[in-house]
């Protein structure tokens, strides 16, 4: 490296390299390498699969629960009067012993404003049945505390939107399920000649979404605590 | 050569790669990408070219980056990948690299020096001058002018003799000068 030109280049050396590749080009190399990154990232996965399998059973139980309801119309009258009757008893709890009842009461504790109005709700109930009279009513109170409750757990998920629009929809349609579900129980409830019955599936669907609404709104709140932590890690090293 | 290896730091950026951040990757490519870019359009000599081997190499770097050793710097490594793959988008092109006296049209007595010190470098001249090269004068020049690599490394990278990289590197190195020589007077 003795030569004037030899001497030259290796002083100008920086200057040659003018050109710039196509700004593009990251985005194909990224989009090639996305898959060596999640192998190399098996926390975040599995992690992230293991909520996402939550999800997804409680959605089958979910449904399975709800097709048996409206589907053995008849065979349930016996366990439909023994709920009837715990009904004024459980003055403070929500009236139907359903595994969802533990996860909504536990919405009602983070919204405490939706507490008042579920324990006013719980009174009127217990005391519309205790005397026997207008107990349609009180599943229509029911179904519209509900039916709120829900649209607080949707407008909750919706900021999810920004973040994850891909798992948003994932929840969402399965929210919207249900929800359908919900609507054909209420298209069958001014024909269906067992009223009582078609109220109580719809009451027990409603509970449903609540219990899947806020297992996904868990799942986010994980996924959220992951992120942060691992942005925290990755900057500390900065 | 130990010695060397020895005193190789860790790369912060790389260990946070193999931890898995997506956000290093972008960092590793736009730290290395310029010069890689223009270390393989060099010898390509063509943008597109130079373009899927930039693109090939970081997929196969970050997808290797567990068995990078540290017996060169992250960029050193990185180079020579690049260097392999735009040697082998030459050869694909059909360009033998030896038959470097076929697609040399100009004759040029090995013993015909010219007077270097009369000449006035500048550096887009040089840049145009190794473009003009035959593929197998400028893959040489390339390497040894412009990457650093010694006529060992040379030899073992494009497969020939240390004998043929010397004589090729003297020829390429005189017929650049010509034309740098031809191009200022013109």
């Amino acid at each position: 490296m003795s030569s004037p030109l030899e001497k030259f280049i290796l002083e100008n050396r920086e200057k040659f390299d003018t050109d710039t590749p196509d700004p593009r080009l990251w985005e194909k190399i990224s989009e090639k390498i996305d898959p060596d990154i999640k192998k190399s990232k098996p926390v975040r996965s599995i992690v992230f699969r293991r909520l996402m399998g939550v999800a997804a059973t409680l959605l089958l139980v979910a449904l399975t629960s709800v097709i048996y309801h409206s589907m053995h119309k008849s065979e349930t009258p016996p366990t439909l009067a023994e709920k009837k009757q715990s009904r004024p008893d459980t003055s403070n709890n929500l009236p139907v012993a359903n595994p969802p009842v533990d996860s909504t009461s536990g919405i009602a504790q983070t919204l405490p404003v939706n507490k008042k109005s579920k324990d006013e709700d719980a009174q009127t109930l217990s005391a519309s049945d205790s005397s026997g009279i207008k107990s349609d009513n009180g599943d229509n109170k029911e179904m519209y505390y509900y039916t709120k409750l829900i649209e607080l757990k949707h407008e909750e998920l919706k900021t999810l939107v920004k973040d994850e629009p891909l798992l948003y929809k994932q929840f969402s349609g399965d929210v919207q399920r249900l929800d359908s579900v919900y609507h054909s129980l209420k298209t069958q409830l001014p024909t269906n000649s067992n009223r009582e019955q078609v109220i109580e599936a719809m009451i027990s669907n409603l509970q449903l979404q609540i219990g899947l609404l806020n297992k996904q709104l868990d799942i986010i709140k994980k996924i959220k605590h992951i992120k942060k932590t691992e942005y925290e890690k990755a900057y500390k090293s900065v | 050569m130990l010695e060397l290896t020895a005193t190789i730091q860790r790369d912060e950026l790389v260990e946070r790669c193999r931890q898995g951040d997506r956000r290093s990757y972008g960092e590793l490519y736009q730290k290395y990408s310029k010069a890689m870019f223009n270390t393989s359009l060099r010898i390509v000599n063509n943008t597109a070219d130079a373009e899927d081997v930039l693109q090939e190499s970081f997929v196969d770097a970050f997808a290797a980056i567990d068995t990078f050793a540290y017996k060169s710097t992250f960029g050193a490594w990185m180079k020579r990948i690049v260097v392999n793959k735009s040697i082998n988008a030459l050869r694909k092109r059909k360009m033998q690299i030896v038959d470097i006296e076929k697609t040399s049209a100009v004759y040029l007595p090995e013993e015909d020096n010219f007077d270097e010190e009369a000449l006035k470098f500048k550096v887009e001249e040089i840049k145009k001058a190794v473009k003009d090269l035959p593929n197998g004068y400028r893959t040489v020049i390339s390497l040894h002018l412009f990457e650093g690599y010694d006529q060992e490394e040379i030899a073992e990278i494009l497969q020939i003799s240390h004998a043929t990289v010397r004589t090729q590197y003297m020829r390429a190195k005189q017929k650049l000068l010509l034309i740098i020589k031809q191009g200022g007077l013109s």
